[in-house]
């Protein structure tokens, strides 16, 4: 290990910029191994042919060449466009259009009158949104005061997709102060929506031209339902695994608002921490506090299938105080429900007792059968070791593999497992506490990468050797 | 004054020339922007020659960057250097160019052996009297054809990092920048491209370990 480190210090210090701590180190590991000596050697003969090749030339006529492309090839009526709004003449004209368009809009909504009981300070802003193409959309950071409650939703922000041409357009403060506002108070903005009072429960604004994904999840986050009330199957939003929560590394979004991703990878949405007051019902979590997520995957409909929905009625007190995901039917009672100390939105997880004398089969078939196997099959190894070493009461004691398993999939796993040994399922007892886990947060951040739309469940096996 | 310091001193003069003329540039001066290409034609060719690894193609791509450095050049806000900006447009046109180029099968119709040394194509002609003794030019040669065979086999990140860091002296900040990648990213690039390019020299037998 110390020579793949001493190894990669090398290039470095062929450019002269290793620190002194760890060029002595560096120069104490060289006196004594030969193989880093040589690589170090041919690295500096390597780096001094790269240094020594010459320059080519460039054509003697570019200079002229470019010149003949700039009176040949006119600029695009784009770009002369985009020239134009950026002289000061155009801005000027371009803020006092902006100016009398929010004048009027905010005029009349306020001769409309405002609905709802409470007072939701708004700043919203401005959005630029392409005539075709992906909607660029900035969710209003919002401010959402309750009195009772004290659900408190702070700074959800969403980053800008690119426009693919850079033409600018009029830009449009939308804003709905009678709009149902999802759990992070993200106003779903539309062009068709501008002038139109806002209505609660309506459907969502599709007259954006978004990626289907977003427009799944913007028609899941526009019911604003009691918490009672399960939420349809095709409705409910995607949960994001509970992860450390970290001041100023706070990524993704808590409490139902649908995951985003744009090619795989996440978009960053800073967001802080939410804290849920409990309700009357004693299987409220007291003072639960959510975790923030730091770079979570958005696994979708993670727990679409058996978790009730999230959603917090901003209007009546939830009726048990407990915040679920998904369908509310799964959990027959508070047993069954993930604990909530961590205030995350709960995930479908199994726990399984399996008692093998093959541990280390046990690691292959879930690496197998799991994302991200590779790392999987190497904690089995490890795992399996020890369980060859342990003896008596230890050995009874078990120890544990995990990682997440395609919930199509779940069935085979456990099939697999019961041709190595006796397979018992446990109550699910596993609380994601914000000092979880790392693999899983860490397993987490490439989930979501690799498992666009898969549905995942976490599967934790404890391996226990049969009895002597 | 120390050679470090000269280098420096020399370094912040020139910066500030590229400054000025960027001014210019943006307020319209045309001489400017002439300047400007003279003053960075030859790296930006160089990393575009590398990218694309013949010699008609990579002219051409200049010619592009500089007209888009022409078109754009108001744009820049001077947050960073006027150089690391172009970088990041030259790159960014190279990598399209390459995926475009990728898709007609260019690549496949371009044989190796235009990747050798670049001084032996058509745009360059060896000094008829460099002062090296016959088969020390000839040894040159054909050195710089194997590194610069090497060089056009490597994956195009890391062809990107040799080139901006060992044959035209950027900076790690710089080449982040350009690149729009991590320092840590870049070094351990540097450090694989670099191994990539040491492990084909000791096949070709152009170089060899220290032994014992």
């Amino acid at each position: 290990m110390r020579c793949e480190r001493i190894k990669e210090w090398m290039g470095e210090h062929l450019d002269g910029c290793l620190d002194a701590d760890r060029t002595r180190e560096m120069n104490e590991h060289l006196t004594g191994c030969d193989a880093c000596r040589r690589e170090l050697e041919e690295l500096r003969q390597t780096v001094a042919l790269l240094r020594d090749m010459p320059a080519v030339r460039p054509p003697a006529d570019l200079i002229p060449s470019v010149h003949r492309r700039l009176a040949q090839q006119p600029e695009s009526p784009v770009l002369i466009f985009w020239r134009v709004l950026s002289l000061p003449q155009t801005r000027v004209a371009a803020a006092a259009a902006l100016l009398i368009m929010v004048g009027t809009y905010g005029w009349r909504t306020l001769t409309a009158g405002h609905g709802g009981a409470e007072s939701d300070l708004v700043t919203s802003r401005q959005v630029a949104l392409p005539p075709q193409g992906p909607a660029v959309i900035q969710v209003a950071e919002t401010v959402h005061e309750r009195s009772t409650d004290e659900v408190t939703v702070l700074d959800a922000k969403r980053s800008k997709q690119d426009v693919s041409d850079m033409t600018p357009r009029p830009s449009l403060i939308l804003e709905r102060p009678e709009a149902s506002m999802d759990d992070l108070g993200v106003i779903r903005e539309s062009s068709a929506r501008a002038s139109a009072p806002a209505v609660a429960n309506e459907p969502a604004a599709t007259s954006l031209s978004l990626p289907p994904l977003e427009q799944k999840q913007e028609l899941a986050e526009k019911e604003d339902k009691p918490l009672s009330s399960p939420a349809p199957a095709d409705k409910l939003v995607e949960i994001e695994p509970p992860v450390r929560a970290e001041e100023g590394e706070a990524r993704g979004r808590i409490w139902g608002e649908a995951g985003e991703r744009r090619g795989g990878k996440l978009a960053s949405t800073p967001a802080r921490a939410i804290k849920v007051g409990g309700g009357k019902d004693a299987d409220a979590a007291p003072g639960a506090v959510a975790p923030v997520t730091t770079k979570a995957p958005l696994s979708k409909n993670l727990a679409a299938a058996e978790l009730p929905s999230p959603k917090v009625d901003r209007n009546t007190k939830p009726s048990d105080g407990r915040l679920y995901a998904g369908r509310s039917d799964t959990y027959s009672d508070s047993a069954d429900a993930p604990a909530l100390e961590s205030a995350s939105p709960a995930r479908k997880e199994r726990e399984i007792l399996l008692t093998t004398s093959d541990a280390r089969a046990a690691g292959k078939i879930l690496a197998r059968y799991a994302v991200h196997g590779k790392d999987i099959k190497k904690k089995a190894d490890e795992a399996a070791k020890k369980l060859r070493d342990q003896d008596g009461e230890e050995a009874q004691s078990g120890t544990q593999i995990s990682g997440w398993v395609p919930a199509a999939r779940y069935a085979q796993l456990i099939a697999s497992l019961q041709s190595i040994g006796t397979v018992k399922p446990l109550p699910a007892t596993l609380g994601w506490a914000s000092g979880g886990s790392g693999t899983v947060s860490d397993l987490s951040g490439q989930i979501g990468n690799e498992s666009h739309g898969t549905e995942l469940i976490f599967v934790q096996i404890t391996l226990v050797p049969p009895a002597k | 004054m120390s050679n470090l310091q000269e280098q420096s001193h020399e370094r912040e003069v020139e910066e500030a020339r590229v400054n000025d003329l960027v001014r210019q540039a943006q307020e319209g001066s045309l001489e400017a922007v002439d300047e400007l290409v003279r003053t960075f034609q030859t790296p930006i060719f160089n990393l575009a020659y590398r990218m694309v690894n013949q010699h008609e193609e990579a002219g051409d791509l200049t010619q592009e960057v500089f007209v888009k450095v022409t078109r754009a050049i108001r744009k820049f806000r001077g947050g960073a250097r006027f150089s690391t900006w172009l970088y990041a447009l030259a790159l960014n046109t190279c990598r399209s160019r390459r995926r475009r180029l990728r898709r007609i099968g260019f690549f496949e119709k371009v044989s190796l052996d235009e990747t050798g040394d670049p001084e032996a194509g058509p745009l360059h002609r060896e000094p008829a009297d460099n002062g090296d003794p016959p088969d020390e030019t000839a040894a040159k040669h054909e050195t710089r054809e194997i590194v610069g065979r090497a060089i056009a086999t490597l994956p195009e990140e890391f062809r990107e990092v040799i080139v901006m860091r060992d044959m035209q002296g950027l900076s790690y900040e710089e080449i982040a920048q350009a690149t729009g990648c991590a320092e840590g990213t870049i070094k351990s690039r540097l450090w694989r491209a670099r191994a990539k390019v040491r492990d084909e020299l000791v096949r070709e037998g152009l170089i060899c370990g220290v032994n014992g």
